[in-house]
């Protein structure tokens, strides 16, 4: 049995976070993969720094963080709450990007994947969050996104400022 | 790759892109066994013929890598999808349909071209550039499209779009984008430096892409800037993306430094430019004394030292205005660290 606190925010929280991981951070993440599979790592970096702030920001929900993401308010702050470790982890894979880009792209790749997992961790969903790219998971993760909203309505939670990033 | 103009305009900043939009939508079609006609078959026929279809995107724009999708777009007699596209697979590639009602199209159109400042200041912030941002988007996205079916009036129109107007009001977003940027994180810098780090990064990165449009790259999606950078042979400016990327996470550079390099590339703001300060929806206020308890959705807050707040208003207009180089009152500053206010920046009226 897990006790919650506050149960409104603990949901309101993961429904959050799954939309961030499912909807933003699958097409940057996309993004990413193909500047640094087509070794172009000036546009890998660009879109790398805004998926590494958009994971640290499902990481900050989960920590008392702000659970509306508005991109567009200068004011949302990507680290409320997230540990310096998994901040540093974060700027160091984006930082490996700027330039020449790392030594080996595919290592790389797969250290992002972890950093992705520690904050999807988070979540302590139990299991990982379907991936929305990949066209067997898609319904999975669109039906995981749909039933923690659900949950987030029934107990009055901000639907409206979860669910479109 | 080779720089080509995408449309003859009459203007200094006429619509660029790599390659010739035509050719570069053929040679994508091709690859998948298709012709730019073919698309048009992807228009259901029970909405009518539409009086504008155009093919968009960065695949046209000759931006694309190899996950990169079509944008088309049906204008018409049609409900307007707005934001949310249609996607299909049938064709091998993603396109992306967007239907768009062509009696607001040509509102908006009208709006944009005869508004004398890109953004005004007044009414509701955050709305306000959100529609501003919506229509001009969509304008360049449709300035920069081929055209696979038209009616002579909306043929006009599309070319209209490609004499120099558009791209002028392009460049003016990018910069108060990037001044936008700058000023929160001059806010911010004293009480959370790393995000006033990142804010400083997107000043400069929206300072180069309002350089690229002033170049003629309008296309409008900032994360192509390297792309339009190096496409301008500019490696100096390519040098200064770069640094502004590792400044994001470096949290002793200061934000006077970004102010340095963003008056290099964009110069100083004009002195019309107002700050906008407005509460960001669901915030709600409650006096406890001497201090104030400020709360979001009821699920996240923090207490402000000052019993003397601005009252909520809930039609999203402003709570204070100042100029670009203003200090904020420290309420204000406590509010934004707080992420409690959206902020902008517009053209005062004339």
């Amino acid at each position: 049995m897990q006790r919650l606190d506050d149960t409104r925010r603990w949901v309101t929280e993961r429904a959050a976070g799954i939309v961030r991981l499912t909807l933003t951070c699958a097409s940057l993440r996309e993004d990413t993969e193909g500047g640094v599979q087509a070794a172009d790592f000036d546009y890998a970096a660009y879109v790398a720094r805004e998926l590494i702030l958009r994971t640290l920001s499902v990481a900050s929900v989960c920590a008392g963080g702000e659970l509306e993401l508005d991109e567009t308010q200068t004011t949302f702050d990507w680290f409320e709450g997230v540990s310096d470790d998994l901040i540093a982890e974060g700027s160091g894979l984006a930082l490996e990007l700027v330039g020449q880009g790392p030594a080996d792209a595919e290592e790389w790749l797969a250290r992002l994947s972890g950093f992705v997992a520690k904050a999807e961790a988070m979540l302590d969903l139990g299991h990982p969050v379907p991936d929305s790219r990949a066209s067997d998971e898609m319904f999975a993760s669109l039906a995981l996104a749909r039933d923690w909203i659900d949950v987030c309505a029934e107990l009055g939670g901000p639907v409206i400022a979860i669910a479109a990033p | 790759m080779a720089e080509s103009r995408a449309a003859a305009g009459s203007q200094a900043h006429t619509l660029r892109a790599l390659g010739d939009p035509a050719g570069n939508l053929a040679a994508f079609m091709g690859r998948h066994g298709h012709t730019p006609d073919d698309l048009l078959g992807q228009m259901s026929t029970s909405l009518g013929e539409p009086s504008l279809a155009v093919a968009s995107g960065s695949v046209v724009v000759g931006y694309a890598n190899h996950k990169s999708d079509v944008d088309l777009y049906a204008i018409g007699d049609v409900p307007d999808t707005q934001r949310v596209p249609i996607i299909s697979h049938e064709l091998g590639p993603m396109i992306d349909l967007s239907l768009i009602d062509q009696g607001q199209l040509r509102q908006q159109l009208t709006w944009l071209k005869e508004s004398p400042q890109v953004l005004a200041v007044g009414g509701a912030v955050a709305d306000q550039w959100r529609t501003t941002r919506r229509i001009l988007h969509r304008a360049l996205r449709l300035a920069y499209g081929v055209v696979l079916r038209s009616t002579p009036e909306w043929a006009a129109i599309q070319a209209s779009l490609r004499l120099g107007w558009l791209a002028d009001k392009a460049v003016i977003w990018w910069r108060l984008e990037a001044w936008r940027r700058l000023v929160t994180a001059r806010w911010l810098e004293p009480v959370n430096p790393a995000l006033a780090a990142q804010l400083a990064c997107e000043a400069r990165l929206f300072a180069l892409k309002a350089v690229t449009a002033e170049a003629g790259y309008a296309y409008p999606h900032q994360k192509w800037v390297s792309t339009e950078l190096r496409a301008m042979g500019r490696d100096d400016l390519l040098a200064l993306f770069r640094q502004a990327l590792q400044a994001a996470w470096d949290v002793t550079v200061p934000v006077r430094d970004t102010d340095k390099v963003v008056d290099g590339l964009i110069g100083s703001p004009p002195s019309n430019l107002v700050v906008e300060a407005a509460y960001v929806p669901g915030v709600a206020t409650h006096r406890l004394g001497d201090s104030t308890l400020v709360s979001r959705w009821e699920l996240r807050g923090g207490r402000l030292d000052t019993a003397q707040l601005p009252a909520v208003r809930h039609d999203g207009h402003a709570i204070w205005r100042g100029s670009l180089e203003e200090t904020p009152p420290e309420w204000l500053r406590q509010l934004a660290a707080l992420g409690m206010v959206w902020i902008g920046v517009g053209h005062a009226a004339p």
